[in-house]
């Protein structure tokens, strides 16, 4: 041994060793022998022949991660422990006392000449280039661990234009052998490994791995090896590559943490370039760790630790990964494979190579879709409900689909809402099965006219409900040739009739959603609208009630949402007599609460219906009972829509489909996302129960119950009260079951506000199906798949509220996909609603009876609606041919009784008005007959 | 060539039965190989570190042992007393007196295992804390909470709590902060009968003499002291560097007492003679011959500000020449270098550091006394010193030196101390401000205390250890170095 080395170690081993408290194998072993200057003691009484060798010394010469930690504090320049350490692992090997491991290792790097076993090395079909720009050498433990970095390293220079190589198969650069004074084997790994790299032709070496990086510059040099070539890491040729703006990035939306390599930082001295690099190749900003740079701590790999001592691998580790979560950081980067083996073994975010996220962000890279893949298969793996499902996720375009199978459908949903909540996401396509469950779909009814060819429109709408009523009539204005396709009987079947009826102010919609845009203009369109449509809107208010002290902080945050939102006049009560003000009545002393006056109630069948009325008295073609069936596309471009009754030529189709919006535009060949239903029940209170309130009225309250979403005491246009809904994720699309827990649940949630009710006070209990996404938000945009469709599907709460914003923006986005909007000079905005018997006073009651005397014959004694009423029901525009239909027009049976008495006299009256035996007359259209002919329906 | 053995250690027990009984507690937290037992016995008393270079070590224990609680250490304290087997306790050996030699052999008792910030009363401003966690490690956790103990002795990156506490150290922050027996409120400590001591934690007690201040500076003698409860600060908001030149010692003195005794209190006050200070700040030729205070204040904005004035002032007014925050700076930067003794211990040289203190009555003449027995010794080729910590009445007085043994080292060691540790006396100071006893200033004990004062300390001794099985030999309690 040369005197220098001796000098270094006496004078590391006098020092009281101000590096210790860093010293990584000193921090986990906690022993004087694995502290730096510990180590170095023995090492000098070595050296110096005062102590003899024995395996117990050779072992502490082990414990050493060579990380370099004690190199940052030290108070000699240029020196660090491992450096002094290396040669007495060369005498501990030679005097065959080294641990254990280190022998196993020198008969498999002899063996396999890699670091890992040839089975578990990826083979790269070596790319024959003649005059390679570089060879990409990626090391033993990008082939084995991280094979997906290597690609992502070739992709990235390849697309800047570098002519690279890389061998089909490499051997090891000779870091572990050197490291572990393994010599000889180091030699001979060094010279294979450097004749390989100059077989290649390339002139620089760019390196993935800081280990093989500082063999080639270091290592090699120090053993007498000499490369002649110019080696570099990735990432400063990288930085090479952007300065001569050979490469560029889009910038990537992840919150990463950047760890630095011991090798690459401390000992190769790049920390500029992965940090310069990531802070262009990310939107975000790069998180530091509390530790960084030449103060970073080691994770635990460093100089195959873990073979040597496991657990306290581990627990520098574990260590590691604390210090670069903790600022909130949505994945790990770094730029050594074996750093991110040991990091991904510990925690639960993902862990990238630098390499990797280059290549996504870059120009020509998988961008967007590599990382919502990414995020998509690291939530899922923390997710402790659906880490055991096998899912595949793929990611095109930002549609995330999800393939696979779930134990139940609350996984399935669950799934979905994972991928439709990460930051970036189009839409979800969630085509997870369940075993044994196959949800109710489309029902496509046998084509009977599929060929009969309609006359071309202009715009095809797809579904009859709010949506589609309303971007019907809309349209009208406008001299175009529109056509309303419905496959139930009525309008405003589905979502649309089954709700509470509620004009949402706006508060709680999630701010910057398009829900919550299209909410608000809703809102503000409303009261010219109900004029014009003649239907029944009641801007009653919405009060917030707030109860415990601690639930006061809420309101501040109410009205901070209603600001951003843009929601008028919200007021604010930290008193008792503010709330009281507003409702005399409440059972229970509130202490604060809001006041929303924009909140209104409407009627959404006669929303639906005026609507409908309106668009057919502008021309618009409406054909119920017609399934659509599919869709001829030409060129890119949807031509037909297809339905059980003929083919609709068209330049234009608007998917309203509500429910069945996802099976519409899966029509196209290219599913675009899915709806799942979320099914909501409601109770329907007797009307006398409405003295209580005068304004909807809901809890302010931190305890969230995910089976009921908002709501609240409702306000009805007809002057009952409703209470609900609940929230539930169903399957089916059919599934309007309703249950007692459901009832139980309102109940609990809201009988505070009616301490009176009793459960005779209850007259109906129904459900209705939302239609929601799994972004959760409206997806009204136009088909990515195919020209001329525009899917308006996601139309959840506060869907009903945000009905003529919808219409109104539907109308912008087919105006921008190019079709002319050019006014009808004969729109008349005006209907009319037909006269009720039951809101005209005496005098007007009697008027009607002598001008018809059907007037004079009460059919439904509960809701005061007569023959007459009926009648002109069933005789409109467009004719009422189902119960449910004359009932949402009349209101007959929906009083008290829900029916009981009145619907063999309405069935009665409709057989005869429509010219049908009363067995024919149906609920709510084909196979709901109310009535069972005597020899059965066989024999119709 | 084996190396030698200072002191030999001479097993008078049942080695095999003893380390039996620990196993059979600790199972592999017990160590018995030559390693281990070769460095737990080491600290950083310079005269050991030429030793080690020339192949002898100052002893070797019986066994190391790594405990992990209270109850462990109370379980090995009470098998060494029914055998009689002395016990080192041991945080990271960085005292610089011999305090952690196994003079008699025994077990060690390495705290690090104990290393664990247990808890933060944010309210009261209290840390508690394992005697065994590292000061610079102790220092990150709270900083990352938003708090600092400030405790910043030159070894705070390679010392413990337990360290402090049992050699009553101090920090070169302390002028504001205070030193370690300011910081400490409470501590618990097994005793040699394997009982466990806690005292109340207070802010102050009024129930008999502080028996957790028994503790402090006991160098391990009288039990293991396992967790202390330390006051802690919000980390201060502001901080401001400044430094004089001084034309002479007196003035640069007078100019500390002045700022001191208006109780004004920045937290780092260092006063450099003429030597250091040409040797700290050699980049700045000006100074030559002058002394230079360094000062940092630190606190709440406003504070910070007026403490700067009124040092500035007073400075001033003693005749000092303002050098701005660039030497201070340097300070900072170069506060932990300890670079300069390894190379000169490996070259034969003796380099120590001696730390007294005094009144401001004294002071100048301790420093003249000192500094004069030390250079008159033959073969002395350097003596310096420094004012490191100062005090209303006091100052203490940092020397160094290095010298080249004429003849025999270990005579030129023994001569640098025993003048030193005289002429301090004589002049009227005490034999040490914050480094301790431990083995090397044992012989000077019974001058500091007289012999009442050491037969009070035997006597609790003699209570508290009747076996003297904790850390024989130390505080010049039994045999002499």
């Amino acid at each position: 041994m040369s005197e220098q080395p001796l000098v270094d170690i006496a004078n590391c081993a006098i020092c009281p060793g101000v590096c210790r408290f860093d010293c990584s194998a000193g921090s986990v072993l906690k022993k004087e022998t694995a502290s730096p200057s510990g180590k170095m003691k023995l090492a000098l009484m070595l050296g110096k022949g005062y102590l003899d060798e024995s395996k117990e010394l050779y072992d502490v010469f082990y414990q050493c991660l060579g990380c370099r930690s004690c190199q940052t504090w030290c108070s000699f320049k240029d020196m660090a422990v491992p450096d002094l350490l290396n040669e007495y692992k060369i005498r501990a090997v030679d005097s065959g006392l080294a641990p254990q491991p280190v022998y196993k290792m020198q008969k498999d790097l002899e063996r396999w000449q890699t670091l890992f076993p040839k089975e578990q090395m990826t083979v790269f079909a070596a790319e024959k280039l003649d005059n390679p720009d570089v060879l990409l050498f990626a090391g033993c433990a990008y082939r084995s661990m991280k094979p997906a970095a290597i690609n992502a390293a070739l992709e990235l220079l390849k697309s800047a234009g570098v002519k690279v190589a890389i061998l089909e198969d490499e051997t090891c650069c000779g870091f572990p052998a050197s490291c572990w004074g393994l010599r000889d084997t180091n030699l001979k790994l060094a010279e294979m490994t450097r004749d390989k790299i100059k077989q290649s032709g390339a002139n620089t070496v760019v390196t993935l791995c800081p280990e093989c990086l500082d063999s080639f510059t270091r290592r090699y040099h120090d053993a007498g090896i000499d490369m002649d070539m110019e080696v570099i890491h990735l990432v400063q040729f990288v930085e090479r590559l952007v300065e001569e703006k050979k490469l560029a990035f889009d910038g990537l939306d992840l919150k990463t943490c950047y760890h630095d390599p011991c090798t690459l930082g401390r000992k190769a001295g790049i920390f500029k370039e992965p940090r310069h690099l990531l802070g262009m190749a990310l939107e975000k900003e790069i998180m530091e760790a509390v530790y960084n740079r030449e103060k970073a701590h080691c994770c635990g790999a460093g100089q195959l630790f873990e073979y040597i001592q496991p657990e306290a691998a581990r627990a520098l580790a574990q260590r590691r990964v604390k210090e670069l979560e903790k600022g909130g950081a949505e994945a790990i980067v770094t730029a050594c494979a074996f750093c991110e083996d040991m990091l991904g073994r510990v925690t639960g975010l993902p862990v990238y190579d630098v390499a990797e996220i280059l290549w996504a962000s870059s120009t020509s890279g998988p961008g967007r879709d590599w990382l919502l893949q990414k995020k998509m298969d690291s939530a899922l793996a923390r997710d402790e409900l659906l880490k055991s499902c096998n899912i595949k996720t793929s990611v095109t375009d930002g549609i995330i689909t999800l393939r696979g199978q779930a134990e139940d459908w609350d996984q399935v949903v669950k799934a979905g809402h994972l991928a439709g909540s990460l930051p970036g996401v189009y839409s979800v396509v969630n085509r997870l099965s369940v075993p044994g469950l196959e949800p109710v779909k489309l029902e496509k009814t046998p084509a009977e006219n599929s060929e009969v060819m309609h006359p071309a429109a202009d715009v095809v709408i797809i579904g009859a409900g709010v949506v589609g009523c309303g971007i019907a009539r809309e349209l009208s204005r406008y001299d175009l040739k529109i056509v309303l396709i419905e496959k139930e009987a009525d309008f405003c079947c589905g979502t649309s009739t089954a709700n509470n009826g509620m004009i949402h102010p706006g508060i709680f919609v999630e701010p910057g959603t398009l829900k919550a845009r299209l909410n608000i203009r809703g809102v503000e369109l409303y009261p010219a609208l109900a004029q014009e449509l003649d239907f029944p809107f009641d801007q009653c208010g919405l009060l917030g009630v707030v109860d415990e002290p601690k639930e006061m902080f809420l309101l501040d945050l109410i009205k901070a949402a209603a600001d951003y939102n843009g929601v008028p006049g919200v007021e604010v009560m930290k008193t008792a007599e503010g709330v009281l003000a507003h409702e005399p009545n409440l059972p229970k002393q509130p202490i604060g609460g809001f006041f929303a006056p924009t909140c209104a109630i409407t009627s959404p069948y006669k929303v639906t219906i005026a609507y409908a009325e309106n668009a057919v008295q502008n021309g618009v073609d409406i054909h119920l009972n017609t399934t659509v069936t599919g869709m001829e596309i030409k060129n890119g471009q949807l031509v037909e829509v297809i339905t059980d009754h003929g083919r609709f030529p068209t330049r234009y189709t608007i998917n309203a489909a509500g429910l069945y919006a996802d099976e519409v535009a899966d029509m196209t060949g290219q599913p675009e996302f899915t709806i799942h239903p979320r099914k909501g029940e409601l109770l329907l209170l007797d009307r006398k129960m409405n003295k209580h309130f005068s304004s909807c009225a809901a809890e302010v309250t931190t305890k969230i119950d995910p089976n009921t979403k908002g709501g609240g005491i409702m306000l009805t246009v007809d002057g009952n009260i409703e209470m609900g809904p609940t929230a539930e994720e169903v399957p089916d699309k059919d599934n309007l079951s309703c249950s007692v827990t459901g009832l139980e649940r309102i109940k609990d949630k809201f009988g505070g506000f009616l301490p009176v009710l009793k459960r005779d006070d209850i007259i109906a209990y129904f459900a209705g199906l939302r239609a929601a996404t799994y972004t959760e938000d409206f997806h009204i945009r136009p088909s990515r798949f195919v020209k001329g469709l525009i899917n308006v599907a996601g139309i959840q709460s506060p869907g009903l509220a945000a009905a003529p914003a919808i219409a109104e923006y539907v109308l912008g986005l087919l105006r921008e996909e190019g079709l002319e909007l050019n006014p009808r000079p004969d729109f008349n905005p005006i209907r009319k609603e037909k006269t009720h018997f039951k809101d005209l006073n005496n005098a007007g009651r009697q008027a009607l009876i002598e001008s018809d005397r059907r007037y004079g014959n009460v059919v439904c004694r509960c809701e005061l609606v007569t023959e007459g009423d009926i009648v002109e029901a069933l005789h409109r525009e467009v004719p009422v041919t189902t119960l449910d239909g004359v009932k949402r027009r009349t209101r007959a049976g929906m009083g008290r009784c829900q029916g009981g008495f009145c619907t063999p006299k309405v069935a009665a009256i409709m057989a005869r008005e429509m010219g049908v035996g009363v067995e024919e007359i149906t609920k709510d259209g084909t196979g709901s007959w109310l009535f069972v002919p005597r020899n059965g329906r066989e024999a119709i | 060539m084996a190396y030698s053995i200072a002191y030999g250690s001479e097993t008078r027990f049942e080695r095999e039965e003893v380390i039996e009984e620990l196993k059979s507690i600790l199972g592999s937290r017990v160590s018995v190989l030559e390693t281990d037992r070769l460095l737990a016995g080491k600290d950083w008393w310079p005269i050991t570190g030429s030793w080690m270079v020339k192949g002898k070590m100052p002893s070797l224990p019986d066994a190391v042992v790594w405990p992990e609680s209270t109850e462990e250490i109370s379980q090995i304290l009470k098998i060494a007393s029914s055998c009689r087997v002395p016990v080192i306790p041991y945080g990271e050996g960085s005292g610089v007196l011999g305090g952690v030699v196994a003079v008699q052999g025994g077990i060690v008792i390495d705290m690090k295992r104990m290393n664990h910030l247990l808890g933060i009363d944010e309210i009261s401003h209290l840390a508690t804390v394992e005697t065994g966690i590292n000061g610079e490690v102790l220092e990150r956790e709270l900083n990352t909470r938003g708090y600092t103990l400030r405790h910043v002795p030159q070894s705070v990156r390679c010392s413990t709590v337990g360290g402090w506490v049992s050699c009553r150290a101090a920090g070169q922050f302390s002028t504001k902060y205070g030193k370690i027996e300011d910081m400490l409120l409470g501590l618990e400590a097994v005793l040699p009968d394997g009982s466990v001591y806690k005292n109340t934690i207070a802010p102050r007690t009024a129930t008999g003499p502080r028996l957790d201040q028994l503790f402090l500076g006991a160098e391990g003698t009288f039990g293991v002291v396992t967790k202390a409860v330390l006051r802690i600060w919000p980390i201060p908001e502001a901080q401001r560097f400044n430094s004089f030149a001084f034309p002479s010692l007196e003035s640069g003195l007078a100019a500390i007492r002045d700022i001191l005794q208006q109780n004004i209190k920045p937290a780092v006050v260092r006063l450099y003679d003429a030597p250091e200070t040409g040797h700290h700040f050699p980049d700045m030729p000006e100074l030559s011959g002058k002394l230079m205070l360094v000062l940092v204040m630190e606190g709440i904005q406003e504070m910070v500000e007026v403490e700067n004035r009124v040092c500035e002032r007073v400075c001033q007014k003693w005749g000092a020449e303002s050098c701005g925050k660039a030497p201070v700076e340097h300070w900072f930067k170069s506060r932990f270098n300890v670079s300069l003794s390894s190379p000169l211990i490996q070259n034969g040289a003796i380099v120590d550091t001696i730390e007294v203190s005094s009144t401001w009555t004294n002071i100048a003449a301790v420093y003249e006394a000192t500094t004069t027995a030390l250079k008159e010794i033959p073969g002395t080729v350097l003596v310096g010193g420094h004012f490191s910590h100062a005090y209303t009445d006091g100052a203490c007085l940092y020397l160094t030196v290095v010298g080249v043994p004429q003849k025999d080292a270990e005579e030129y060691y023994r001569l640098i101390w025993d003048k030193a540790m005289l002429a301090t006396r004589e002049a009227g100071g005490s034999i040490s401000h914050h480094h301790g006893v431990g083995l090397n200033r044992g012989r000077f004990m019974e001058n500091e205390h007289g012999q009442a004062g050491m037969k009070v300390l035997q006597e609790i001794k003699r209570a508290l250890d009747p076996d003297n099985i904790m850390n024989p030999g130390k505080l010049g309690l039994g045999r002499e170095a």
